[in-house]
C-alpha cells in the first residue's frame, strides 16, 4: 500500500467518473449510427443547420430552423410560393363573406399520420392552440374574435376589425391533430409530432439529429426523398466540412468567404437566393444627436452601402432604399430618396446641425448573427470616422442585443434586422413603426395613423397607395434608419440533389428530387 | 493548469537561504545552459517592446481601413505590397500594425489579470496559512467552492451578463485565477511557518504582519513567479477562446484572439494570412512564456543547481 | 474515522450551499426576469409590478434564495425559459455525452503524455526529448478552437479519415477528444518529464543504481512511481479545464454535450438552464470527490486525516 497514498485520490475520482460514464454512455449519445459518412441508403439526405430546434410544436417554436423541421411533417392551410403568392393547400379556398367574416373551405381527403381526419374541427383546435400557446406561435392569430364551423369542411373566421391579410396568416397555421395533441400536450407533441405532411416523425436524438421518413400516403403524392435527417452544427466551417465529406447534403448559412470552397469541392455547389431579411441601422430619434433629422440624413450619406455590399459581403446582398421589400404591395423605388454615398454632403449636414467638430455616438451591434455583422459594423464605424463621427462600439450576442433593444431605450443607434413572418407590408411597418409594436424606436403619429388605416382598408389598391406614401414619408422625411440591404441566403447543396432555396428561409423539401 | 507546480514545490523553498553572491552571473550561466530559455526570453522581450513602442513601430494606424486594399497578400507574394508587409485583413487594415498593437491587449490581459489574481491570492494564502483556525477554514471553503464550479462556463456567463470589455475580461480572469495562488501560498506558508527562522522571529516579538512580509513572503515568491508564467499563458489563450465565442475585446481594438477568430473562415478559401499571423503571434508568445518559465525554474529553484 | 466522515460530509454540504449561492447570484445579475418576460408587449409599470409580486420577485433576496434552495433540493431547478421543459432534465440528457468526451480526452492525454514524459526525461537532451517537448509545447500554445478547425480540415476534409462532426460512433469521438485532450496532454507530458528528472537526482535513486540495479528497472520501479504523484494530482484538477474546453470543442464538432447546451442557453439568455447546468456539474464534482474520500478511508483505514 506504499503508493496508495492520499495523492492517488484524483486517480480514483477519475476511475469513478469513468465507470459512471461508461454506464451512462452506453445508453446515451450512441443512438443508432445508421446515418454515417457514406449515405448507405442513397435516398436519405442530411440537412445541417446551425442551432437545434427548441420544440417541434409549431405553435410554440417559430424560429426558422425549427419551422424547417416542422414543415416536413406538417402542412399549412395556405401555401406560400417562393414568388410570394398564396395558393390553396389544406384550404381549398377563402373569401370574405362579410368584411369581418372570412369563409375558409378545406380539403376533404386528408388524414393525419395517426389516422385522425383533417377537418373544420382540427382548424378550430389549431387556431385555439396557437392563441393559447406559451411560446412565440401566439403572435399570429390574436386578431381572431371567434370561429364557426359551417360544415365538416368549411369554417368561418370572425375578426373584430376588417382584416385583409387573413389568408397571409393562414400560411403559418400548421394543422394539428386535435385528439393526439390534446392527449399528449405540447411537450409530448414536440417529442413525437404528428401532422398531415409529406414526412412522418421517426426519432429525435437530442443534440444529435432529428429523423423523418417519407409518408407514402401523402395526399399530394409521396416525396422523392425517403428520409431526411436534420443535424445541428453551430460552426460554419464544420458545416462546410460536412458537405465536403458527404455527411451533409444541404447546409444552411454559408459565410461568403466559404462559398468558393463549397463551389470548388467536388460534388457540391452554392445555392443562393435574396432573402427577406432586411438589415439596417436604427436610430434612437428621441434624444440627441438623432432627434435632428439632418444628423440622420448625414449618417445615411456617410455610409457607403455599395462598398459594404460589394466588398465586405462580396455581392451577397441587395441594396434597400425603403422598408417595403421589392415586389411587395406598395413597393416603389422611384418614390424613395437614394442616399448614395456622399461624405461631403454628410459633413455639411452635420455642420448645419451643429456638429462641425464631430460627435460621439453609441453603436450596438450583434456578433455572429447576420451575414458578416461584425465586419459590417466595423466598416460602418470606419466610414463614419471619415466624416468626424466616433462610434462607441458595443458588440454582443444577438440575445443580449434584442433584450437591450426591447427592455430599455438604447442610446445612439443599433444594427438590427427584420425578416417578416407574415408576407405583407403591414408586418414590416407594424413591428418597427407602431407605437404599440415590438420595437419602439421608429413610430410617429403619422405612422401610427397610416398603419391603422391601411389594415382596415380592404380595397387592395387603396392599401397599396397608403403603404407607398408611408414608405416615401419614412425614407424621404423621417429617415428612421440607415437603410442598408437585404442579405442573401447562402446554402451549400450536394449536386445529386435538385432543390431550390426560398427567400423566406424555409427549407422546403416537398419538391426536392434526386438528379438521376 | 494552475495546479502544476504545487506538489513539486511543497516543502522545498528558500531562495532566501541560498542567496548566490552574484545574481547576474547566475542568470547568464543558466541562460547559456538553457538555449530555449534564452530564445523565449528574447521573444518575450520582443513582444514587450512591440507593446510599448507600438505607435513608433507600426507602419500604419491599426484602425485605418481601406476597403479597396482588402485581403492584400503578404509583401513577398504576387500582388503583395511592401507597405503592408504581412498583408491586409478583411477590412483592408494592415495586419502587421494590428499584430503590433494587439500585443498590448494580450499582455494587458495576461499580466494584469495574473498580477491582480496573484496579489489577492497571496494575501488570502498568507492569511490562511499563517493564521490558521477559522480564517483558514473560511478561505479554504471559498476555494473549494470555486474549484467545484466549472469556471469557464461561469466566466462566459459573466462576460455575457456584464458585457465584453477589457475590464470585465480581466475581472473574470481574476475571479478565476486568485484561488490558484491562494492554494499555493497557503501550502508554502504552512511549511515555512514552522521553520526556525520564523519561530525565532516570533519569540523575539516581531509582529505578525512583519513576519509575513519579511520572512514568509520572500520564501514563497519563487514558486509564485514560476506559476505565473503558466497562468499568463493560460489567460492569453483564454482571451482567444472568448473571441471564438464572440465575447472577445470590443472591436475595433485589435487583439490576437479576435483577429484569429475573424480570419478563421478565410483560411480554406486560400486566404491564410489574416488568421495565420495572429495565430503565430499567440503560439509564439505562449511558447516563449513557457520557455521562460522553465528557465526561471532552473534559475530560482535551488535544488536543480548541480 | 466516523468523525472524519461526518466532517467530510459537512464540508461537502457547505461547499454545495456555496455553489448554490453563486449560481443564484448569477441569475440575479442577469437582469429583471419580468422585464424579459414582457419585453415587447405593451405592459405598463403597474403590470410589471403586479407580475413581480405574483412571481415573488419583490420578496427579499434571502426569501427568494430560500425558495430556490428548497425546490432545488426536491430536484426542481426550474423550467428552461426557452425549452419550456424542466432544466434538470435537459441537463441530465446531455451530461453523458460530455462525460464521455472529457474522460476519453483525459485518457488520450495520459496515454500519450506519460510515455512521452518518461522517455524525454530518461533520454534527456536527445532528439527524443526535443521532439517530445516540442510536441508538448505546441499542444500548450495553440488555441483550442484553432486546433479543432485545423483537425477538421486535415483529418475530415483532406484525408477523409474521420467524420467532421456529430455523435454516434467511436469515430465521431476521436477528433473532439484529441482536440480537448491536447492541452492536458501537453501539461502532463511536461510535468511528467520534470518530475521524473527531479526524482532521478534523488539520493535513493543513486543508491539504487549503486546497488547495481539495471537503469531501466531503477527508472520504472523507483523513478516513475515517485514522479507520478504530482502528475496524478494535476489530473484530478484538470476537471475545470476540461469542462471549459468542452464548450468550445462541442461547438466546433457539434458534440451533443452540456457545453454546447450551456453556450446556447447563454446565447438565448436562458439563465435558468445555465444555472442548472453549472449546478449539476458542480454537484457531480463535489460528489465524486466525496465518494473518493470515503472509498479511501474504507480501503485504507491506516491513513490518518487531521
Amino acid at each position: 500500500m506504499k503508493y496508495f497514498g492520499k495523492q492517488y485520490r484524483p486517480l480514483i475520482a477519475l476511475l469513478i467518473m469513468l465507470v459512471a460514464t461508461a454506464g451512462c454512455a452506453s445508453v446515451a449519445p450512441a443512438g443508432n449510427s445508421t446515418t454515417g459518412d457514406t449515405a448507405e441508403a442513397s435516398r436519405s439526405i442530411t440537412v445541417v443547420q446551425g442551432p437545434e430546434p427548441v420544440s417541434l410544436d409549431p405553435s410554440v417554436d417559430i424560429n426558422k430552423t425549427s419551422i424547417n423541421v416542422q414543415h416536413t411533417m406538417m402542412d399549412p392551410l395556405v401555401y406560400h410560393t417562393p414568388e410570394n403568392e398564396t395558393i390553396p393547400w389544406l384550404a381549398t379556398g377563402w373569401e370574405p363573406v362579410e368584411p369581418t367574416r372570412w369563409r375558409i373551405s378545406l380539403r376533404d381527403d386528408v388524414l393525419f399520420h395517426n389516422g385522425e381526419p383533417f377537418n373544420a374541427d382540427s382548424v378550430i383546435y389549431s387556431i385555439n392552440t396557437y392563441n393559447n400557446s406559451a411560446g412565440e406561435g401566439s403572435v399570429f392569430f390574436q386578431y381572431v374574435e371567434a370561429m364557426e364551423k359551417v360544415d365538416d369542411y368549411t369554417v368561418d373566421i370572425i375578426t373584430a376589425e376588417p382584416n385583409p391579410i387573413v389568408p397571409e396568416t393562414l400560411a403559418f397555421l400548421y394543422a394539428l391533430p386535435p385528439e393526439y395533441h390534446a392527449e399528449v400536450g405540447s411537450d409530448g407533441f414536440s417529442q413525437a409530432p404528428v401532422g398531415t405532411g409529406p414526412f412522418t416523425f421517426s426519432e429525435w436524438d437530442q443534440g444529435v439529429k432529428i429523423v423523418v421518413n417519407a409518408n407514402q400516403e401523402y395526399w399530394n403524392g409521396a416525396p422523392a426523398i425517403d428520409q431526411v435527417v436534420f443535424k445541428p452544427a453551430p460552426e460554419a466551417s464544420t458545416r462546410v466540412a460536412m458537405l465536403e465529406t458527404g455527411d451533409a447534403d444541404i447546409i444552411a448559412n454559408v459565410p461568403p468567404e466559404l462559398t468558393a470552397r463549397v463551389d470548388g469541392a467536388e460534388g457540391s455547389s452554392v445555392a443562393e437566393v435574396p432573402s427577406l431579411r432586411m438589415v439596417f441601422v436604427e436610430f434612437n430619434p428621441f434624444e440627441p444627436p438623432f432627434d435632428d433629422v439632418r444628423v440622420r440624413q448625414a449618417f445615411n450619406y456617410a455610409v457607403d452601402k455599395d462598398a459594404l455590399i460589394d466588398i465586405i459581403l462580396d455581392g451577397h446582398a441587395t441594396r434597400m432604399k425603403g422598408v417595403i421589400i421589392p415586389g411587395w404591395l406598395g413597393y416603389d423605388a422611384d418614390a424613395l430618396t437614394d442616399y448614395a454615398y456622399n461624405p461631403d454632403k454628410a459633413r455639411e449636414l452635420l455642420a448645419e446641425a451643429g456638429y462641425a467638430d464631430g460627435l460621439e455616438v453609441d453603436f450596438w451591434f450583434p456578433i455572429g448573427r447576420y451575414l458578416k455583422d461584425k465586419e459590417v459594423a466595423e466598416a460602418i464605424a470606419g466610414q463614419l470616422q471619415d466624416v468626424g463621427v466616433t462610434l462607441n462600439m458595443n458588440g454582443s450576442d444577438i440575445g443580449t442585443l434584442v433584450e437591450r433593444i426591447h427592455t430599455q431605450e438604447l442610446s445612439g443607434m443599433h444594427f438590427f434586422s427584420m425578416a417578416p413572418l407574415i408576407m405583407d407590408p403591414d408586418y414590416l411597418f407594424r413591428t418597427h413603426f407602431y407605437s404599440e409594436g415590438l420595437n419602439q424606436y421608429g413610430w410617429t403619429e403619422r405612422t401610427d395613423a397610416d398603419i391603422e388605416q391601411a389594415i382596415s382598408t380592404v380595397d387592395r389598391s387603396e392599401r397599396e397607395q397608403i403603404y407607398r406614401d408611408l414608405d416615401a414619408y419614412l425614407t424621404n422625411e423621417q429617415v428612421p434608419w440607415i437603410y442598408l440591404y437585404l442579405q442573401n441566403l447562402i446554402y451549400g447543396v450536394n449536386d445529386n440533389l435538385d432543390w431550390q432555396p426560398r427567400p423566406d428561409e424555409i427549407i422546403d423539401l416537398r419538391n426536392a428530387t434526386f438528379v438521376e | 493548469m494552475n495546479e502544476a507546480s504545487l506538489p513539486k514545490f511543497a516543502g522545498k523553498t528558500s531562495a532566501a537561504e541560498n542567496r548566490q553572491p552574484s545574481h547576474w552571473s547566475k542568470i547568464t550561466r543558466t541562460l547559456a545552459r538553457n538555449r530555449a530559455g534564452l530564445f523565449g526570453l528574447i521573444i518575450v522581450m520582443f513582444v514587450f517592446l512591440a507593446a510599448i513602442g507600438a505607435p513608433y513601430l507600426a507602419p500604419h494606424d491599426p484602425l485605418d481601413q481601406d476597403l479597396e486594399l482588402r485581403l492584400l497578400p503578404p509583401a513577398w507574394m504576387a500582388d503583395g505590397n511592401w507597405s503592408y508587409p504581412l498583408g491586409t485583413d478583411q477590412l483592408g487594415r494592415d495586419i502587421l500594425s494590428r499584430i503590433i498593437y494587439g500585443s498590448r491587449v494580450s499582455l494587458l490581459v495576461g499580466f494584469t489579470s495574473v498580477g491582480i489574481a496573484a496579489i489577492i491570492g497571496m494575501a488570502a494564502g498568507l492569511l490562511a496559512g499563517y493564521q490558521g483556525g477559522w480564517i483558514d477554514d473560511v478561505i479554504g471553503r471559498i476555494i473549494d467552492i470555486q474549484l467545484a464550479i466549472p469556471y469557464l462556463l461561469l466566466a462566459i456567463t459573466l462576460v455575457m451578463i456584464l458585457g465584453s470589455s477589457l475590464r470585465n475580461l480581466i475581472l473574470v480572469l481574476v475571479i478565476y485565477g486568485w484561488t490558484v495562488y491562494a492554494r499555493l501560498i497557503r501550502g508554502q506558508t504552512l511549511s515555512v511557518r514552522e521553520r526556525e527562522f520564523v519561530m525565532s522571529a516570533k519569540t523575539i516579538g516581531v509582529s505578525t504582519s512583519r513576519i509575513m512580509l519579511r520572512h514568509i513572503l520572500p520564501n514563497v515568491i519563487t514558486p509564485m513567479i514560476i506559476l505565473s508564467t503558466v497562468e499568463i499563458a493560460n489567460m492569453i489563450t483564454f482571451e482567444a477562446g472568448l473571441s471564438f465565442l464572440g465575447l472577445g475585446v470590443q472591436p475595433p481594438t485589435p487583439s490576437w484572439g479576435g483577429m484569429l477568430a475573424d480570419g478563421r473562415d478565410y483560411i480554406s478559401a486560400g486566404i491564410w494570412w489574416p488568421a495565420t499571423f495572429p495565430g503565430l503571434a499567440i503560439s509564439m508568445t505562449i511558447l516563449a512564456i513557457n520557455l521562460v518559465g522553465d528557465w526561471l525554474r532552473d534559475l530560482l529553484d535551488p535544488r536543480l543547481q548541480a | 474515522m466516523l468523525n472524519y466522515l461526518i466532517r467530510r460530509l459537512l464540508q461537502s454540504i457547505f461547499v454545495l450551499l456555496g455553489v448554490s449561492i453563486v449560481v443564484f447570484i448569477l441569475v440575479q445579475l442577469s437582469g429583471d426576469p419580468v422585464l424579459q418576460m414582457l419585453a415587447g408587449t405593451a405592459a405598463t409599470e403597474e403590470d410589471l409590478q403586479a407580475l413581480r409580486t405574483e412571481l415573488g420577485y419583490n420578496d427579499p433576496l434571502i426569501v427568494q434564495y430560500g425558495r430556490y434552495l428548497l425546490s432545488a433540493l426536491q430536484g426542481d431547478l426550474g423550467e428552461s425559459l426557452r425549452f419550456k421543459r424542466p432544466a434538470l432534465e435537459l441537463v441530465l440528457d446531455r451530461l453523458p455525452a460530455t462525460a464521455l468526451l472529457a474522460v476519453t480526452s483525459l485518457f488520450f492525454a495520459l496515454i500519450v503524455a506519460v510515455p512521452v514524459g518518461i522517455l524525454s526525461a530518461v533520454r534527456r537532451n536527445t532528439w527524443i526529448d526535443n521532439f517530445g517537448m516540442i510536441l508538448a509545447l505546441l499542444g500548450q500554445s495553440i488555441p483550442l478552437f484553432w486546433l479543432g478547425i485545423m483537425f477538421v480540415l486535415v483529418f475530415s476534409v483532406e484525408l477523409r479519415w474521420l467524420p467532421p462532426s456529430g455523435a454516434g460512433s467511436w469515430r465521431h469521438l476521436i477528433l473532439p477528444a484529441v482536440t480537448l485532450g491536447a492541452y492536458p496532454m501537453a501539461r502532463i507530458a511536461r510535468l511528467m518529464r520534470s518530475s521524473l528528472l527531479d526524482v532521478l537526482q534523488e539520493e535513493y535513486m543513486t543508491t539504487a543504481r549503486a546497488k547495481g540495479l539495471r537503469e531501466r528497472s531503477v527508472v520504472v520501479t523507483h523513478g516513475v512511481r515517485n514522479a507520478a504523484l504530482p502528475v496524478i494530482t494535476i489530473v484530478g484538477l484538470m476537471f475545470g479545464t476540461l469542462m471549459g474546453g468542452a464548450v468550445i470543442t462541442e461547438t466546433i464538432f457539434a458534440w451533443p454535450g452540456i457545453g454546447l447546451l450551456t453556450i446556447q442557453a447563454i446565447q438565448n439568455r436562458d439563465f435558468t438552464l445555465v444555472q442548472a447546468s453549472v449546478l449539476v456539474v458542480s454537484v457531480i464534482f463535489i460528489f465524486v470527490n466525496l465518494i473518493t474520500d470515503i472509498t479511501y478511508v474504507y480501503f485504507d483505514p491506516r491513513i490518518r486525516y487531521e
